[in-house]
């Protein structure tokens, strides 16, 4: 039906419709148009959780959520969101954190790097992601700190009563209806199987293994543990560093690359 | 046998770009800056070496060594505004050491006050800001509009006629002010910086690695200058492949983190892995999603009114689009769209028709049928019979690509018509489907 309805264009339109295009001009050149929006909203899940099991498109044709897409949408809910007022180091790897937006023009007037900004117009909310490396980055820079003699602890708590209009607790308990954060997920196929290699966590000191890394199965349910408290592998890291710096007689290091992982080229 | 999909269309670097780099120095940027932290944030290392109106030959002097760099003012304001914005408040109360170093400026803050006296002196002049000044004093083939016009911002209250380089702020804004004072500026305020202890500094550079490959510009030859010969590049080089440049490259109080990016050809080839041991005190290999990682991230993906990613999602789905994306979080992100459309059109295909069979019985009506279904969806016939004017003006804008045919194309869209064809005229179009039916019969 599309190819008839193409073959009716003028030929230079449909020379223009044969040029490749960007995923962001695809979405927004099928939603600036009423009739294709209509198609593209029939298409995406702009239903709430609770009722996506029901009808989302207009009552002739209709697309139902399948059971597995409606589980697979609960685990965001249940497991991996948190507020801006969460303390990163307490949340389960993967979990998204809200980014507010004053933060983002007061604390980016540069602009963000990378794709962060594409990320948030493709999802239409802002968060990201808080990772075992972003735990690992906001170590550096608080072991950084003591290092400098610096206390930030004021200004930090400062920065985020103004984020929260100093209406909420800097650190509120977690409300009962989160309490998924800190329960098992379980995927069967997925949770009790071994993470890719090139999964892990790695860093290095002028070339030295820091982060250990395990080959056994990591079922997702250990996360939280790996990296909180005494004895975790954020701390086991943040020790050997400390351990070889000490022993090559220098101050903890001072700057920091971060490249990607296990690099090849497939063809 | 695993045959790589993306062969054919070259070289594919995989498992390197789009693991989030990016995103964990946003992160670190955010994490540093909400503690207190002064934090000189290059969002992209790229732009400093490929964009930018000019660059000029400029003497600094580092370390007391007199240094030959190409400066690229235009691009040196752009990161000076942002410095600007995110820590005026801590500029302010930073007072200047090296008092020796701001004679340089003298001259040329003189020369630019005698113009702005002489501007001023007309009738009708008094009340302009100094950037509508500026702009009438600055020799035409050196003013860009558009480099300029963000200034605006930053320089609305700027009285250039009693300036006085006390504070940083002062130094950064008369930057900001004078373009070809910009590079003189950012290398004083980097020495600044790495000198001075009221606060943590923070260096944050993305795309380090395209710095140490050609960048856009040559000067007097026709050989490209090197990324870390411009200004910005050589002031911020704090990772070299010898740990002796970086032993020289100090900070008295504060942290560099470096992202590498292999967005652009320009600095692919560049690696920072060869040389670990004699030069990376610390390197962060950020990998791709796990298992946990990957689940979060297709969850998020599919919230309501989040993405248009398929309801009809199944679990077979997950996993097969997990080793197509290799776990690679921008992949996760940029694929999901062109690996489940199809399935959704597929799907809904088969709903329409069926509902087209369930009551066909000719050519006509069968077409009949479809417009109601179209109808039904939303699908205007009149609305979507697309003119070529009303394509251009809504294509043509779309993420600053112009769709609109050239010349050729135009003729070639009359002469199609003048053949006597009215393409737009559906009616035509079904008398002609419905007489070769006949024909063909």
């Amino acid at each position: 039906m599309l190819g008839h309805r193409l073959s009716r264009l003028r030929p230079s339109v449909q020379r223009s419709l044969a040029q490749p295009l960007t995923e962001r001009q695809f979405i927004h050149a099928n939603l600036s148009r009423p009739s294709f929006g209509n198609r593209i909203r029939l298409l995406s899940t702009r239903a709430s959780t609770e009722d996506a099991h029901n009808d989302i498109g207009p009552s002739k044709s209709k697309i139902t959520a399948t059971p597995d897409a409606v589980e697979l949408m609960n685990f965001h809910k249940t497991y991996f969101q948190a507020s801006v007022a969460q303390n990163a180091y307490d949340l389960r790897p993967g979990t998204y954190q809200d980014v507010d937006e004053t933060d983002i023009l007061r604390y980016f007037p540069e602009g963000l790097a990378g794709e962060t900004a594409d990320e948030f117009a493709y999802t239409s909310s802002k968060k990201w992601m808080i990772r075992d490396a972003t735990k690992v980055m906001y170590r550096i820079i608080e072991e950084s700190e003591k290092r400098l003699k610096y206390d930030a602890t004021d200004v930090a708590a400062k920065s985020l009563e103004k984020t929260l209009g100093g209406d909420v607790p800097v650190s509120p308990d977690v409300p009962i209806s989160q309490i998924g954060m800190y329960s098992a997920v379980s995927v069967p196929r997925l949770s009790e199987r071994e993470d890719w290699p090139n999964t892990q966590m790695n860093v290095t000191y002028y070339g030295k293994e820091l982060f250990p890394t395990t080959t056994a199965p990591q079922p997702a349910s250990v996360d939280l543990i790996q990296t909180k408290g005494p004895g975790s592998v954020l701390e086991n890291f943040v020790d050997n560093l400390k351990k070889e710096v000490s022993a090559a007689k220098q101050d903890l290091p001072d700057r920091v690359i971060l490249t990607g992982n296990n690099f090849f080229r497939v063809c | 046998m695993f045959v790589p999909l993306k062969c054919q269309f070259g070289n594919y670097h995989a498992g390197e770009r789009g693991t989030g780099k990016s995103t964990l120095l946003n992160q670190s940027v955010m994490f540093a800056r909400q503690r207190g932290w002064l934090t000189l944030f290059v969002n992209d290392g790229w732009e400093h070496v490929h964009s930018g109106p000019y660059v000029e030959p400029l003497e600094v002097k580092v370390g007391g060594v007199k240094r030959k760099v190409y400066d690229n003012p235009y691009m040196n304001k752009v990161l000076l505004r942002g410095f600007w914005k995110a820590h005026h408040k801590q500029l302010k109360r930073m007072v200047i050491e090296d008092t020796e170093a701001l004679l340089k400026y003298n001259e040329p803050i003189a020369k630019m006050q005698k113009l702005l006296v002489r501007a001023m002196s007309l009738p009708g002049r008094d009340k302009l800001n100094f950037v509508e000044l500026r702009a009438l004093v600055t020799d035409e083939a050196n003013y860009f509009e558009a480099y300029d016009a963000p200034d605006s911002e930053v320089l609305k209250n700027y009285d250039f006629l009693s300036i006085k380089l006390v504070t940083l702020e002062d130094l950064v804004l008369l930057g900001i002010a004078l373009a070809d004072q910009s590079g003189k500026v950012f290398y004083d305020l980097v020495n600044a910086l790495r000198n001075q202890t009221q606060y943590p500094v923070l260096f944050a550079v993305d795309g380090y690695n395209t710095w140490f490959a050609s960048s856009t510009f040559a000067y007097g030859t026709t050989e490209s200058l090197l990324g870390r010969e411009i200004l910005v590049p050589s002031a911020l080089t704090f990772i070299t492949s010898k740990k002796a440049d970086e032993q020289k490259w100090t900070v008295k109080r504060g942290l560099c983190i470096a992202a590498t990016s292999i967005k652009h050809n320009a600095g692919r080839e560049v690696r920072f892995d060869q040389e670990l041991k004699q030069s990376i005190p610390l390197r962060v290999k950020v990998p791709v999603y796990s298992n946990t990682e990957y689940l979060s991230a297709m969850s998020r993906y599919l919230q309501p009114r989040s993405t248009p990613m398929t309801p009809i999602l199944r679990w077979e789905d997950f996993f097969n689009f997990r080793m197509v994306t290799s776990s690679t979080p921008r992949l996760v992100r940029v694929d999901n769209m062109q690996f489940f459309l199809p399935k959704v059109v597929q799907y809904m295909e088969k709903d329409l028709e069926l509902a087209a069979l369930m009551s066909m019985s000719s050519t006509s009506k069968s077409h009949r049928q479809t417009v109601a279904a179209d109808l039904a969806l939303g699908y205007d016939e009149e609305e979507e019979d697309i003119s070529f004017e009303s394509f251009t003006s809504t294509y043509g804008k779309v993420d600053g690509k112009n769709f609109a045919p050239d010349e050729e194309d135009s003729d070639a869209a009359v002469d199609y018509e003048s053949d006597g064809f009215d393409i737009e005229d559906v009616e035509d179009v079904e008398a002609v489907v419905e007489d070769e039916e006949d024909s063909d019969d």
